[in-house]
């Protein structure tokens, strides 16, 4: 039953008037013009004639009563309004255009203020306005034009005024009737309505899809996942005339249900597994988060009811106290938010996403003032404020998750703009004004939090069922009947047919299961209807809003993700548990939603795939198209290793003399899950046929140094010979054995990141070796030290084609060289020679050095060898074989629109 | 903060003007490959890209473009004025260990730390009345970068990338770049927050100094270029048979496309961040280091269209030297002033100054008194200087601004500013105006009402303006 909600203004509004009323008083009273009208009829036609039509062209859209609007808290629909003016003060000075606010921007002499901004009125007309006003803007307008539901008679210049129900989402929704079934193929209401609509419209409704994409299309919806072609093929040869409903049945009770609904609520629930940012390097990560996830795939599996998951989430420390049921975990939908410095803003995530989330009211927006459409006045954020404020997490519970009411429940008081120093009247902790009813008082029962869930998860609330329902209706057809789904407030237009919104939340606030909510929908012609259309159909209803054809639809960063994985044959069906890095360098094969959500610092690849946004309520995703996903999708080495994986068995399985036809049938099978046409057939096997061409391998730096020891001698200019690698690599260090210091002539000889250590023989250097690996133009640059006030020094020469580069000898001292160029062939070097001098003692030095490429050659290669950063023990070469023509194929097949589209 | 309901309607669709979808744009779900990036401008542009020169951690104005010959004379000295709360406690007045210099026709005095900046002075505008909030890094980082200091906002750079679009569609339009890491706060200090994700910066971390470090999957090591580009005629040819069986549908075709655009960009954006390809001279010019690698890259990011291009001097908070300010201040000033003296000098020989807006500023400034020795936070040590809001020091040239003047001014020690308080929020509305808009009608539809850079404040600096 509907219950009638009686619109009151408390006592404590009135005072929120007082502190808001003065900037809709500076207008100065001036003499009553209606006086003057009723003694001056030639200037009253003049208003009648002229003005009174200027007016209701150019200014009633945004200043009127009958719009509804009031623009800069303006009316211009009666003489008394005009007085009173608005934000900026008094519309107009009787007898004085120079001074009137309305010439100076009709004249856009203001270029802040410039009316109406939807073009200057024609010299003409500001003519007359002119006139008007200096022959004392003469106004008989008395009443606003319509009416208004205040008791009082007031004007209303307030949306605080505004009577929740005049407003359609504001009344509980009723179920609907319909008296005839107009088409034979449709029997549920909410298809009637919508064959009865585009009956009215004049356009024809699609047919209903094939089997085959209807497959498709609820495994995409119900579960995220493409099926194979066998269950494709099973599917549409069935003779069974419910094959349909068991499809549906089984869907929805596959775990990847609640995965693929649970996902959609995450979204809502702006669900992320660490705090944010975190001073000085703390513990970001949300232990247990993953416990609110699992929950809430749970909750959807089992098919909890939806009233039930409100109270679960707001007050399961009431509802499940001891975590008996698991149901305790449900408070990360309170306690999962960002974790902010000042406490004020944790109530604000808190109240937001109770709000948009749960109602669709913008309540966040009455932190600091009124809101300015709906009638939430300050004081419900406050109410609500002192809810969160008298919860808080227990030192130890039953959960990590978990709120509590504190020990002293207290009532906040408002903050008067938003500021914590300007406290205003104390608010009861309650229900929102518009949703209370007269007797609903104030909440008495510790914090207030299960009062609060009570109120929600009712059918007497006329926003929780709708809004779910709505949510529900998008994940599904594509498109949310109410275009903003956390937003239901008075500016939001009820859906085209607004009676198939009001059947389905009506119908779910009976026993709220999810569950027959979808099956309801998916059973639905609507639903069923093919994308394609006729051309009426999509001309005069470019948004489909009134439901003639179906969406195509195209795949989230999830359902992509899992589809590939899916594909490839690796897909991980693991259920829960704690979240995982799917961006490392060996990326896991699990569902996407189980991934580590760190809202701080979200990978880039989150980012680029449009997903929520974790650190507010997500009211829906958004699906750009940006050259960074094709990147991804072209040249990440995840995509290459599945394209890998999917190519892998065919290629095993198929290996008769026609082999390469077969493995392309096969590869559009396995990907697309159809068989290709033979046109298609005939250019994939042309593709596989043509030679690849292998990748020219990137040089790693790495590579190029190599760590040694030669003979020298200083006749010869240290030019070294017989050079003899270090062998033992020990704690960042080369050195000649893995004894530290070695025999003669070694002895405390190394080579490490920064430098190193001379022999004990000075005819014996230690040596780092630049080999080019192409004909190469070079700059080489560095610097020596040795640091030792003891000791003889060490002597620096570098080496390169025979020739000496560079040398010096340091004792406690140090120096720069270079820049050198140096010409080398592929497989030149250049020697870095370290040697003592008669002593080996206190020979510790610290050489770095740079080589710059003057140009760069090849893509895909460095300009730069450095000494330091590529620095290295021994290492593998990671070797990446190319991908061969099969492997293309499958990743080609993956990036198709045909893949990433739902039809 | 003031939170702040849609301004109105009006102003809403006025601000969205002509095309661009504009009442769609409340529709979230109908943005599917929308343009949605262009706010037609509301004045013509002075500037049409930004380079942000970002000196986090808090550079000292007195000690950099506003000295106080009072600090010499009350040396050691209680404060004459009154020693506004900061962060940490401070004592006594603390001159400047640096030597200040006239530069230019305009003869505008500049730390000899900055001496190779100084040269440009009469093309700089110094503003030294900038205020803030707190004298705290990450609210003030957050004020500077987003205009409000706690809750998740838009930046700046995505604010501009969403108004103008990209001129380069091989490119992203805004991009970051800091080296070795974050400042503090991360990629919040570039987050798009509730504007699509394509406005977001894309960071780059400039210690790599090859292309394929610097932006992801920007390379294939597993498909030859030839046999990728084979690829691609191949899912064209399939992606063309899928959408001839199926009615119009423009997703389908942008998709397609953006496969094509990846593509160009493999060598677009290699080019972009290859300064190999400059000139020994140029690269001389800026100088050593990752700094300099960052500007230049910066200039040839602007060039190629990238309308935002921020420049971090490194990771973490490299001018927040609450001890050794002398060493430490000139260290890190060393780092970047030959770079930025060099971007200055090659926009201008380019002419792209013209076009281009050069933003340079900390998160705040610091205290004319020292910071009193405390262990654990500036090693015991008193020869540093504490965070100050309450007045500090920007500058810009290019896009617009006049150079060669200072516009207002900060007390006789440089605690507070006194005179044409300049806020961030009026910086950022003067910016905003430098690019052609109205920051009060550059607004984005988001959870119920229409948001702003400036939030429900920002007046602009006139004074600024060529």
């Amino acid at each position: 039953m509907a219950t009638y909600r009686k619109f009151i203004v408390p006592a404590l509004l009135i005072t929120a008037f007082a502190v808001h009323a003065p900037a809709k008083l500076w207008g100065q009273p001036q003499k009553t013009p209606t006086d003057a009208a009723s003694t001056n009829p030639s200037k009253l036609d003049f208003f009648e004639k002229h003005i009174r039509p200027l007016l209701i062209e150019k200014c009633y859209e945004c200043h009127s009563h009958e719009s509804g609007e009031s623009d800069g808290d303006l009316f211009l629909d009666s003489a008394a309004a005009m007085q009173t003016g608005g934000s900026r003060g008094a519309v107009l000075v009787a007898g004085k255009p120079n001074q009137s606010l309305l010439m100076r921007v009709i004249n856009y002499r203001d270029r802040n203020l410039q009316m109406p901004p939807s073009g200057k009125l024609s010299a003409s007309q500001i003519e007359l306005m002119r006139e008007w006003i200096e022959s004392g803007a003469i106004d008989p307008r008395t009443q606003p034009l319509k009416k208004t539901d205040d008791r009082d008679g007031h004007i209303k210049t307030s949306p605080i005024d505004r009577n929740p129900s005049t407003h359609w989402a504001f009344n509980v929704p009723v179920r609907q009737s319909v008296d005839t079934l107009i088409d034979a193929d449709v029997e549920d209401t909410i298809d009637v309505l919508a064959a009865s609509a585009a009956t009215e419209a004049d356009i024809e409704t699609s047919l209903r899809a094939d089997r085959e994409t209807l497959i498709r299309r609820l495994y995409h919806d119900l579960t995220g996942l493409p099926p194979s072609l066998d269950t494709i093929q099973r599917f549409t040869n069935s003779k069974r005339p419910d094959a349909y409903h068991r499809l549906v049945d089984r869907l929805l009770a596959s775990p990847a249900f609640g995965e693929r609904f649970g996902r959609h609520w995450l979204d809502v629930a702006r669900y992320a597994d660490t705090v944010g940012y975190a001073l000085g390097g703390k513990e970001r990560r949300y232990k247990g988060s993953e416990r609110y996830r699992d929950w809430t795939i749970r909750s959807f599996a089992q098919d909890m009811p939806y009233n039930e998951m409100v109270r679960h989430q707001l007050s399961a420390d009431r509802t499940d106290p001891t975590n008996a049921n698991g149901n305790l975990e449900a408070m990360g939908f309170l306690t999962l938010g960002r974790q902010f410095l000042n406490p004020l803003d944790t109530i604000d995530d808190r109240i937001d996403v109770i709000t948009r989330g749960l109602l669709g009211l913008t309540v966040a927006c009455a932190r600091c003032h009124d809101h300015k459409f709906d009638p939430i006045p300050t004081e419900d954020y406050y109410a609500l404020g002192g809810i969160i404020a008298s919860s808080q997490r227990p030192k130890e519970g039953a959960s990590p998750l978990m709120l509590v009411d504190k020990p002293n429940p207290v009532d906040s008081p408002v903050l008067i703009r938003g500021q914590p120093g300007n406290r205003g009247p104390i608010v009861p902790r309650r229900f929102l004004t518009s949703l209370r009813s007269d007797d609903d008082t104030r909440f008495t029962e510790g914090s207030g939090r299960k009062e609060l869930a009570d109120r929600i998860a009712t059918s007497d609330n006329p926003l929780t069922a709708r809004v779910m329902a709505n949510r529900v209706w998008s994940y599904l057809i594509g498109r949310p009947l109410v275009a903003t789904p956390s937003d239901f407030g008075f500016r939001t237009k009820p859906p085209a047919i607004p009676e198939i919104l009001d059947e389905l939340a009506a119908d779910f606030s009976m026993d709220w299961s999810i569950k027959k909510l979808v099956r309801r929908i998916v059973l639905s012609k609507i639903y069923q209807q093919c994308a394609e259309a006729e051309e009426k159909s999509l001309t005069t209803d470019p948004d489909n809003q009134l439901l003639a054809r179906g969406n195509r639809k195209r795949r989230d960063f999830e359902s992509l993700r899992d589809s590939i994985l899916t594909v490839s044959g690796t897909l991980d069906r693991s259920l829960g548990g704690p979240p995982v890095d799917i961006t490392s360098s060996t990326p896991t094969h699990r569902r996407t939603i189980y991934s580590m959500i760190d809202r701080q610092n979200l990978p880039a690849l989150f980012r680029t795939f449009d997903f929520a946004s974790p650190d507010t309520h997500s009211p829906g995703r958004y699906f750009t198209t940006v050259p960074q996903q094709a990147l991804f999708l072209m040249n990440s080495p995840e995509i290459m290793a599945m394209a890998r994986a999917t190519a892998a068995p065919i290629r095993r399985q198929h290996t008769s003399p026609d082999a390469v036809s077969r493995q392309a049938e096969a590869i559009f099978r396995k990907i697309l899950s159809r068989d290709p046409s033979q046109q298609e057939l005939a250019t994939a096997t042309a593709f596989l046929q043509m030679p690849p061409q292998e990748v020219q391998p990137t040089i790693d730096p790495r590579s190029l140094w190599s760590y040694g020891t030669a003979t020298v001698s200083s006749e010869r200019e240290w030019q070294p010979s017989d050079f003899s690698a270090l062998r033992q690599y020990r704690d960042g260090r080369w050195q000649a054995s893995d004894e530290f210091p070695a025999t003669a002539p070694f002895g405390h000889a190394y080579l490490g990141k920064a430098g190193g250590h001379t022999t004990s023989d000075s005819s014996l250097g230690v040596i780092r070796r630049y080999t080019a690996p192409q004909n190469e133009t070079v700059t080489l640059e560095g610097s020596v030290r040795h640091s030792s006030k003891e000791g003889d020094g060490v002597t620096f020469s570098i080496q390169a084609n025979g020739k000496q580069v560079y040398a010096s000898t340091q004792l406690n001292s140090q120096e720069s060289h270079g820049p050198h160029s140096i010409k080398l062939d592929a497989g030149d070097v250049i020697d870095l020679v370290a040697t003592p001098g008669r002593t080996s003692s206190f020979d510790s030095f610290e050489w770095t050095a740079k080589i710059h490429l003057e140009q760069a050659h090849a893509q895909g290669q460095g300009a730069e060898r450095d000494t330091f950063k590529h620095f290295s023990g021994p290492f593998e070469i990671e070797k990446i074989q190319s991908l061969d023509r099969l492997e293309q194929l499958a990743q080609i097949l993956i990036l198709s629109n045909e893949f990433a589209f739902i039809d | 903060m003031l939170k702040h309901c849609p301004s109105t309607r009006r102003s809403f669709l006025q601000s969205c003007g002509a095309g661009i979808g504009s009442v769609a744009m409340t529709d979230l779900l109908a943005r599917e490959n929308m343009s949605i990036g262009e706010v037609p401008l509301h004045f013509p542009a002075k500037a049409k890209h930004v380079i942000h020169l970002f000196m986090n951690g808090g550079p000292s104005h007195v000690d950099t473009f506003d000295p106080k010959v009072a600090l010499e004379k009350y040396h050691g000295q209680t404060a004459p004025t009154k020693n506004l709360r900061t962060e940490r406690p401070t004592g006594n007045v603390l001159k400047s260990p640096y030597k200040f210099k006239q530069y230019g026709e305009c003869g505008l005095p500049v730390s000899e730390i900055f001496s190779r900046t100084a040269e440009h002075m009469d093309d700089i505008c110094v503003i030294r009345s900038m205020h803030a909030d707190v004298p705290n890094h990450e609210p003030s980082l957050m004020l500077m970068n987003t205009g409000e200091s706690r809750l998740v906002r838009p930046s700046m750079g995505s604010w501009i990338s969403y108004g103008l679009g990209s001129a380069n569609e091989n490119l992203p339009s805004f991009v970051t770049m800091c080296p070795g890491g974050y400042p503090i706060k991360e990629s919040q200090n570039w987050q798009n927050a509730f504007l699509p994700g394509k406005y977001q910066a894309t960071y780059i971390d400039t210690s790599g100094q090859q292309v394929e470090q610097l932006i992801d999957h920007i390379r294939n090591n597993g498909i030859s270029k030839r046999d990728q580009r084979q690829q691609l005629d191949l899912l064209k040819e399939l992606n063309q048979r899928h959408a001839s069986l199926r009615e119009n549908d423009a997703r389908l075709d942008s998709r397609l496309e953006s496969f094509e655009l990846a593509y160009r960009m493999q060598s677009e954006a290699s080019t972009a961040f290859d300064i190999q390809r400059e000139p020994l001279a140029t690269r001389k010019l800026y100088g050593k280091g990752a700094f300099a690698r960052q500007a230049l890259i910066a200039r040839r990011l602007v060039e190629r269209g990238v309308r935002f291009v921020q420049l971090y001097t490194g990771a973490g908070q490299p001018w927040d030297n609450h001890d050794d300010l002398a060493q430490r201040h000139r260290s890190v000033a060393e780092g970047v002033d030959q770079a930025i003296g060099a971007l200055l000098s090659d926009l201008k020989r380019t002419g792209m100054l013209d076009s281009t807006l050069v933003l340079w500023g900390g998160e705040f400034g610091r205290t004319p008194v020292v910071e009193m020795p405390k262990e654990g936070s500036n090693q015991g040590k008193m020869n540093g200087r504490d965070h100050n809001h309450y007045g500090f020091t920007c500058w810009m040239a290019g896009g617009g601004v006049k150079g060669g003047q200072a516009i207002g001014c900060t007390d006789e020690l440089g605690f507070q500013a006194v005179e044409n308080r300049v806020h961030v929020h009026d910086l950022h509305a003067t910016i905003l105006r430098l690019l052609g808009y109205d920051h009060e009608r550059l607004t984005y539809r988001y959870a119920g009402r229409d948001f702003r850079l400036t939030d429900v404040h920002g007046k602009i600096v006139k004074e600024i303006f060529t």
